[in-house]
């Protein structure tokens, strides 16, 4: 694969299966350096096993070059310590672990002193006050919405070059749903890239300046988010 | 200005320490140090009952760390322990080493044994990864009846020596229980420094979630054996013990029985908790005393025990206290 140096990942041909289901056929997508991408699509369009296949949490077909360095025979651990950080489905939280073990495990790759560990430890307690409050209470005691900032905070940790995310509003309250994607937007703006599977459309259009539509395990459209003026235009892509 | 002491990597002293043990754990604990005081005190058979409750404590901590830290299933560590046993007891009695070497090696045959076991059987999850280890203990369970050249077969070894270092030997048996009242304080102590590491952090990740694990750069299916190896070193280390506190070994002592036993107390002690292994093994052992008289439904008084502690305590023994509290905070 040819080494592709605009782009922070490029995937190519990416395709995965669950057994004889084919649950995404050969996809290509890109993300740039500090870019906001998010992807939509109907419930089964495949949205997951795209996220899952580029970090490598399922075998998978196709190529990934991220910094332009091809990273397609790597491990996700090995993918995390380049920087590719995700935010899965349902928060994967370690439950019997505190919030500061959780945070402490984001930062799991990273070396420095006691002193570099607080210092993102303030910068994640800055963005999510509440996680602060919280710093000794075990991640299962705590609320959806702060479960949910624990798991980005717990990424942001990870000093992210890509953050990964899998519908972090699932099963949140729309004012809760509204901080947490704000928050990645304020991200964004400092030079953070984003992948953002999302099904709170409205808004995740609203932060990005790309769009994915993908349906029936395949991408059916790519185009910058202010070329889709309302609902009617999204619907003609999902179903066309 | 963030509060240090709240955005500090490490919680304060206190708070670690809280973190850890809870006051019931802490009791559990001081009761812990009082039987075995009134062990020595006393002597006789308590005597003997608290030193294998002591062996099987340094089992059940490795076997926490494999089990409980990491949440993976084995039910074949007996035969690590049946390494460590048969390992000094030959090097011991047929070669004429002196004890502590000999436990020394048969740990590093344990723990390159697990290495090379373990390697391909971690591929395997849940269930099948218990099947496979408990056949693992099989194996070696029939190996030890039947390689009679080295093993003896059922006649088993006599005369291993007690433990000790050079001309000093401990014979008696009050000083016996120190010696592996100490072992195990070290055991645990270890243990604890472990669980408290970076590494022990990617455990219990691990423990949590794989992929969750994964995705933070925890290399799973590494740290997943290294976790393995060091279980079988503490059950081969157990099992050298058994064999310098008792002076005899033979196959049953490491067969499935000991894999059954040593589950129950992890399971009624806790697992996954730090005392609780401790906990676990002091009480199951005196509760085999005490179910003794039944004879043949000795295995069943096991079965009820194990199932009452998973239905009204399913963390344990040790987490007892978490349990109250809830059930007060409710009320």
């Amino acid at each position: 694969m040819a080494t592709d140096t605009t782009h922070l990942i490029a995937v190519r041909d990416l395709a995965a299966s669950y057994g004889h289901i084919e649950a995404l056929r050969p996809t290509s997508l890109h993300v740039a350096p500090g870019e906001f991408v998010t992807i939509l699509g109907p419930n089964g369009a495949g949205k997951t096993t795209l996220l899952r296949a580029i970090t490598r949490l399922i075998p998978s077909k196709g190529q990934i070059s991220f910094n332009g360095r091809d990273v397609t025979g790597l491990k996700t651990h090995d993918l995390a310590e380049l920087g590719i950080i995700m935010v899965m489905e349902g928060r994967g939280l370690f439950g019997e672990m505190s919030v500061r073990e959780n945070l402490q495990l984001g930062a799991y790759k990273l070396s420095g002193t006691p002193a570099d560990m607080d210092r993102r430890l303030d910068k994640v307690f800055t963005l999510f006050p509440r996680l602060k409050e919280r710093v000794d209470q075990m991640a299962s005691s705590m609320s959806g919405g702060e479960q949910q900032m624990l798991a980005v905070g717990r990424a942001l940790m990870a000093e992210p070059k890509l953050l990964i995310l899998d519908e972090p509003s699932l099963g949140l309250a729309p004012r809760v749903a509204t901080e947490i994607l704000s928050t990645l937007g304020a991200l964004n703006k400092e030079g953070l890239g984003i992948l953002l599977v999302e099904q709170k459309a409205p808004l995740a259009l609203k932060l990005a300046q790309r769009v994915y539509i993908l349906s029936s395990g395949s991408v059916r459209a790519e185009l910058p988010t202010h070329e889709i003026k309302s609902h009617h235009d999204l619907a003609r892509y999902y179903f066309s | 200005m963030t509060s240090p002491a709240i955005t500090s990597a490490k919680p304060p002293g206190a708070a670690k320490f809280a973190s850890r043990f809870d006051r019931f754990q802490v009791s559990l604990l001081v009761v812990a140090v009082l039987l075995t005081c009134g062990a020595l005190a006393y002597g006789g058979f308590l005597l003997t009952v608290m030193q294998l409750a002591m062996i099987y404590a340094i089992f059940c901590i490795g076997l926490n760390f494999f089990m409980g830290y990491t949440g993976q299933a084995s039910f074949g560590q007996n035969a690590f322990a049946c390494i460590g046993g048969y390992g000094s007891a030959i090097l011991c009695v047929q070669y004429g080493w002196d004890p502590l070497p000999a436990l020394i090696a048969s740990m590093v045959v344990a723990g390159l044994f697990a290495l090379v076991i373990g390697y391909p059987t971690l591929r395997l999850r849940g269930h099948y990864l218990a099947m496979a280890t408990f056949s693992l203990g099989l194996i070696t369970y029939d190996i030890s009846i039947h390689w009679t050249s080295v093993t003896q077969g059922y006649m088993g070894y006599a005369g291993i020596p007690p433990l000790g270092i050079g001309s000093f030997t401990i014979e008696s048996e009050h000083w016996k229980l120190v010696a592996l009242a100490v072992l195990v304080a070290f055991g645990f102590w270890l243990s604890l420094r472990m669980r408290d590491s970076r590494f022990g952090r990617g455990l219990r990740a691990i423990s949590g979630s794989e992929n969750g694990a994964a995705a933070l750069g925890v290399r799973v299916s590494r740290y997943k054996l290294i976790a393995f190896v060091i279980a079988a070193l503490y059950a081969s280390a157990a099992g050298s013990l058994f064999a310098y506190t008792i002076g005899f070994i033979s196959p049953e002592v490491f067969g499935p029985q000991m894999a059954v036993m040593t589950f129950t107390m992890l399971f009624v002690g806790g697992v996954g908790t730090i005392v609780g292994p401790i906990i676990g093994a002091i009480v199951t052992s005196l509760l085999q005393e005490v179910v003794r008289g039944s004879g043949h439904f000795q295995d069943i008084a096991y079965a009820v025990v194990l199932l009452v502690t998973l239905i009204y305590a399913p963390k344990g023994l040790s987490a007892l206290g978490t349990l109250f509290r809830r059930k007060k905070g409710e009320a």
